[in-house]
């Protein structure tokens, strides 16, 4: 081989291992993207949530919705009724149907949070670490309405923030 | 004879380079999704959504040594957890909301949340 040739494959060896060092930087940049490593546990935290306040509204698996009605201070607090804390992440709305007639609503937070959630939904990339969690269900009872059993169903909706500390 | 040696030698050396290149970012990636952060992230979620979901009169044993590393200490101050791991002393906590009274003991080898 003479030296032109050795010098020449040399350059060419180089130029290789910066293409090599290019392909290895994207990589590397990637996965510490990837490895931002963010785990988003509201939407458990909602489902959790939305089972605690059935477990305290709910009495022997009946509700009362004239005890409700008639001496139930909470209306616009009913994580505080149920003695939930940090509260400030939380908007929760308990709609309660007989029929198809909505005879009462339990809620505490802001609603306005909801707007998080759809501004996220159609997000991509790191911002969707900030989506809140949510949960919406119904679930039938039998309660007291109007002093007679009826089948009262309830629609929870739960929506958790980030958490702000 | 002696051209396909050079040529089988340059392969190897190049070769050689791409693969320490290679490992060497496998390997800080690796520490990095391994990092004490990572690990402190996920037991506080984890303890934290179990004190969020347990009934009253539970009692939760938390081993020092476990899979995410060794715990040197667990805070539950103003309802939020915080879990210090592999001796890193910097947390912000992670919220719980549990409507029941929670506190915690801590034993030789493991610290007991209580749930009243």
């Amino acid at each position: 081989m003479n030296k032109k040739a050795a010098i020449g494959e040399s350059i060419q060896m180089v130029y290789r291992l910066v293409i090599v060092l290019i392909i290895a930087v994207v990589i590397m940049g990637n996965s510490a993207l990837v490895y931002d490593f963010y785990i988003n546990t509201r939407n458990s935290e909602a489902k959790i949530l939305t089972q605690s306040i059935l477990d305290c509204i709910v009495k022997d698996s009946k509700i009362d919705i004239d005890g409700f009605s008639n001496s139930f201070n909470y209306k616009n607090k009913v994580l505080e009724y149920c003695g939930i804390k940090n509260l400030d992440r939380f908007y929760v709305k308990l709609s309660f149907f007989s029929g198809n007639n909505n005879i009462l609503i339990l809620e505490q937070g802001d609603s306005g949070k909801l707007w998080t959630k759809t501004i996220l939904e159609n997000q991509k990339g790191s911002i969707l670490k900030y989506t809140p969690g949510y949960y919406k269900s119904n679930y039938v009872y039998t309660g007291i309405y109007n002093g007679q059993e009826a089948r009262i169903s309830i629609e929870v909706e739960v929506l958790i923030n980030e958490e702000t500390k | 004879m002696n051209k396909k040696a050079n040529l089988l030698h340059q392969i190897l050396v190049q070769l050689i380079l791409i693969a320490l290149i290679f490992g060497l970012f496998y390997l800080s990636t690796m520490a990095k999704a391994n990092s004490r952060v990572v690990k402190q992230q996920v037991l506080e979620k984890e303890i934290a959504l179990l004190i969020d979901s347990a009934e009253p009169e539970t009692n939760l044993y938390i081993y020092k040594l476990n899979i995410n590393g060794y715990i040197n200490k667990i805070i539950l101050k103003n309802s939020s957890v915080s879990v210090y791991v592999d001796e890193y002393s910097l947390s912000k906590g992670y919220p719980f909301f549990t409507r029941y009274n929670v506190s915690i003991s801590e034993d030789q080898d493991k610290f007991i949340i209580y749930i009243k």
